[in-house]
C-alpha cells in the first residue's frame, strides 16, 4: 500500500507539472498566433478592468448620494480603488515613438490612449472622493465624471472583446 | 452546558466561519461573470468537503491520527515531505491574504493607514491565539462571522430569477455568460470555486481538533451531523455570494477586487446598518479563517516531525508546536506586509491548494476505506463510491488548475 501510494503521488505530481508546462507553452503559441494587436490581453483585461472600476465609482456616487454609507467607508473604498485603477493603468501597453505600422496597431494605440485618458479621469475623481473631508460635497462633481468614463471604457472594452476572431 | 446546545452553537460557528476571503471573491466574480451558471459547482465542492472532512473527522476518533500523520505513514518522508511543503506555502498565502483581507475592511471602518493595520492584526490574532481558549475563539470568530447572514438577507431582497436559480445547480456549460467571459474562464472559475470551498486546511484544522477534543468512535453520530450541517450552511453563503453577483454586481458591469465592493450591495439594500454588519462579519470571517490556516500549518509540521502537539498543551509541553505557529503568523503578516494585493494572493493560494488536495485526500480515503486499520468504523460503500469520486475530480482539478490559470491569465479572462 505505501508504495502505491507513493509511486501515484509522484505520478500525479510528474502530470501536474506537465499540464502547468504544457499550459505555458500553448498560452504562448495562442499570443503568438494572436497578430491582432487590439487582441492583446494587456490591452483588453486593462481596458475590462478601467472599464469595472468606472462603474463601481458610478455606484459609489450613487448610494453614496442615498445616505447609506458612512463618509469614512466612500472615502477608504474610492482610496482602495483608486489604487486598482493605477495597477490597471499601469497594465495598458505604453504608446510607441514610432507610428504604428497597420491600420489595426493604429486602432490599439488609439484604444490604449483613449483608455489612459479615460482611466486618469476616473483616478482623480476616486482621489477627489478618498481626499474629501465631507464626500458627500464631492458626489456633484465626480458622478458625471465616472458616468463618461464608463461610457466611453465600455464602448472600448466592447470593441476590444470582438477583435479577436 | 447540555450537549444539544454544543452541538447548536457548533452548528453556528461553523456557519460564521465558514466563507473566507477567497471564498467572497470567487462566488460574488463567478455571479458575475456567469449568473448563476456556477451554483452546481457549490452544490459539489460541498459534497466534497463533507466526504473529506468525515473521513478525516472518522480517522481522527477511531484511530486518532491527523492527517500529515497519516500522510507521512503512508506517502514516505521525501513525497510526505513535499506534501507538507506545499500544503504550508498555499496555508502561509492564504493566511497572508485573510490578514491583508482584515485590515483592507477595518481601514473601510476607521480610515487607518493600511500597513499599520497589517500591524495592529498580527498582534490582535497573536494575543487572541495565545491567551483565549479554543471554544472562546470558535465562539467569537465564528458567531461574529455569522453577521455575514446579511448577504444572505441582500441576496433574497435583490430579485432572485428563482427559475435560472435552480437551473443553476445542474452542471452544464455556460448559459449566461458576461460579455467576454470565455469558456476557458468558466472553468477556470469552477475549478477555483471548486478548491474555494474544499480548502484543505479546514480539514486538517477540523481533524487535529477531534483529537484535541479527545472524540472517541462514539462521537461518529456527532462528527457526521456537524460536518454535514455545517458545511452546508456554509455553503448557502457561498450560494448567496453568487446571488449578489448575479444580481446586483453582473447588472452594474462590476468585477468584485475588492472585499467592500461586496459590501456595497449590502449598504444599497440595508444602508449604514447593513454596511456596519457585513464589513464586521467579514472583519471576524476573515481573522477566523487566518486562525484556522495558522493552526492548521503548525498542526502539519508538529504531526508530521511527530513533535508534541496541541492547543491544549502549555508552551512548555509542546514549544516547537507553539513557536511554529507564532512563525508562521509572522512570515504571513511580512509577506502582507510587502504590499502585495490581498485578493490576488488568495486567488494563486486557491489555485494551488486545488493542486495539493488529491495528495491529502488519497491517504484519508485509503486509511478510511481499510477495515483491517478502521474495523467496523471503516466507511460504508456509499462513502467509499463518493471518496473515490471525488479523488478522481480533486485530480481533474488539480491537472486542470496550472494550465488555466496560465490560459486565462490569472483568472481575468
Amino acid at each position: 500500500m505505501h508504495r502505491r501510494a507513493k509511486a501515484w503521488s509522484v505520478w500525479i505530481a510528474a502530470a501536474i507539472v506537465l499540464a502547468g508546462l504544457a499550459g505555458t507553452a500553448v498560452s504562448f503559441a495562442a499570443h503568438r498566433r494572436a497578430h491582432s494587436p487590439r487582441a492583446d490581453p494587456a490591452l483588453r483585461l486593462s481596458i475590462a478592468d478601467l472599464r469595472s472600476h468606472a462603474e463601481e465609482g458610478a455606484l459609489i456616487v450613487r448610494i453614496a448620494r442615498a445616505g447609506r454609507l458612512t463618509p469614512t467607508f466612500t472615502r477608504e473604498h474610492a482610496r482602495q480603488l483608486a489604487r486598482r485603477v493605477q495597477s490597471a493603468l499601469d497594465e495598458l501597453p505604453r504608446p510607441v515613438e514610432a507610428a504604428p505600422t497597420t491600420r489595426d496597431a493604429a486602432a490599439a494605440a488609439n484604444d490604449a490612449r483613449r483608455a489612459r485618458r479615460s482611466g486618469e479621469n476616473v483616478q482623480r475623481a476616486l482621489q477627489r472622493l478618498a481626499e474629501a473631508a465631507h464626500p458627500a460635497d464631492a458626489l456633484d462633481a465626480t458622478e458625471p465624471v465616472f458616468a463618461a468614463a464608463a461610457r466611453e471604457l465600455g464602448f472600448l472594452d466592447a470593441a476590444t472583446q470582438v477583435a479577436p476572431k | 452546558m447540555s450537549q444539544a446546545l454544543e452541538l447548536f452553537l457548533g452548528i453556528l460557528t461553523a456557519f460564521g466561519g465558514s466563507v473566507e476571503i477567497g471564498q467572497l471573491a470567487f462566488s460574488v466574480n463567478a455571479g458575475s461573470s456567469f449568473r448563476y451558471d456556477l451554483l452546481w459547482v457549490v452544490a459539489l465542492g460541498t459534497v466534497g468537503i463533507i466526504v473529506y472532512c468525515e473521513m478525516a473527522g472518522r480517522i481522527a476518533a477511531v484511530r486518532k491520527q491527523p492527517v500529515f500523520h497519516l500522510i507521512r505513514e503512508r506517502a514516505g518522508l521525501t513525497a510526505g515531505l513535499v506534501t507538507l511543503l506545499a500544503a504550508n506555502i498555499v496555508n502561509v498565502m492564504t493566511c497572508a491574504a485573510e490578514i491583508g483581507g482584515v485590515a483592507l475592511v477595518w481601514q473601510l471602518m476607521q480610515g487607518w493607514p493600511y500597513r499599520g493595520l497589517v500591524a495592529l492584526t498580527f498582534v490582535a490574532l497573536v494575543l487572541v491565539m495565545w491567551f483565549f481558549s479554543f471554544k472562546w475563539i470558535e465562539r467569537v470568530f465564528g458567531l461574529m462571522g455569522l453577521l455575514l447572514v446579511v448577504f444572505v438577507a441582500v441576496a433574497a431582497v435583490t430579485g432572485p430569477d428563482w427559475g435560472a436559480l435552480w437551473r443553476g445547480f445542474v452542471p452544464g456549460p455556460p448559459r449566461a455568460p458576461a460579455p467576454g467571459a470565455t469558456s476557458m474562464l468558466y472553468a477556470y472559475d469552477a475549478v477555483a470555486l471548486l478548491s474555494a470551498i474544499m480548502m484543505p486546511y479546514e480539514t486538517y484544522f477540523y481533524a487535529s481538533g477531534a483529537i484535541e477534543d479527545g472524540w472517541k468512535p462514539k462521537d461518529l453520530g456527532l462528527n457526521r451531523i456537524i460536518v454535514v450541517i455545517g458545511s452546508v450552511l456554509g455553503s448557502l453563503l457561498s450560494v448567496a455570494l453568487v446571488m449578489i453577483g448575479a444580481q446586483v454586481h453582473r447588472a452594474h458591469g462590476i468585477d468584485a477586487q475588492l472585499p467592500g465592493t461586496a459590501a456595497l450591495a449590502v449598504a444599497d439594500a440595508f444602508g449604514r446598518w447593513g454596511l456596519l454588519a457585513a464589513l464586521l462579519g467579514m472583519i471576524f470571517a476573515f481573522a477566523g479563517a487566518a486562525i484556522e490556516t495558522t493552526y492548521s500549518g503548525a498542526y502539519n509540521v508538529a504531526q508530521f516531525f511527530g513533535w508534541s502537539w496541541g492547543k491544549f498543551r502549555r508552551p512548555r509541553e509542546a514549544g516547537r508546536f507553539h513557536a511554529a505557529w507564532f512563525a508562521l503568523l509572522a512570515l504571513s503578516a511580512v509577506v502582507i506586509v510587502t504590499g502585495i494585493d490581498p485578493v490576488s494572493m488568495v486567488e494563486y493560494s486557491i489555485v494551488f491548494a486545488v493542486v495539493t488536495l488529491p495528495f491529502t485526500f488519497f491517504p484519508v480515503l485509503v486509511v478510511a476505506r481499510d477495515k483491517r486499520l478502521m474495523g467496523v468504523h471503516a466507511i460504508g460503500p456509499v462513502a467509499n463510491a463518493l471518496g473515490w469520486l471525488f479523488l478522481v475530480l480533486t485530480t481533474v482539478a488539480a491537472l486542470a488548475a496550472v494550465p488555466l490559470l496560465i490560459l486565462t491569465h490569472g483568472g481575468r479572462g
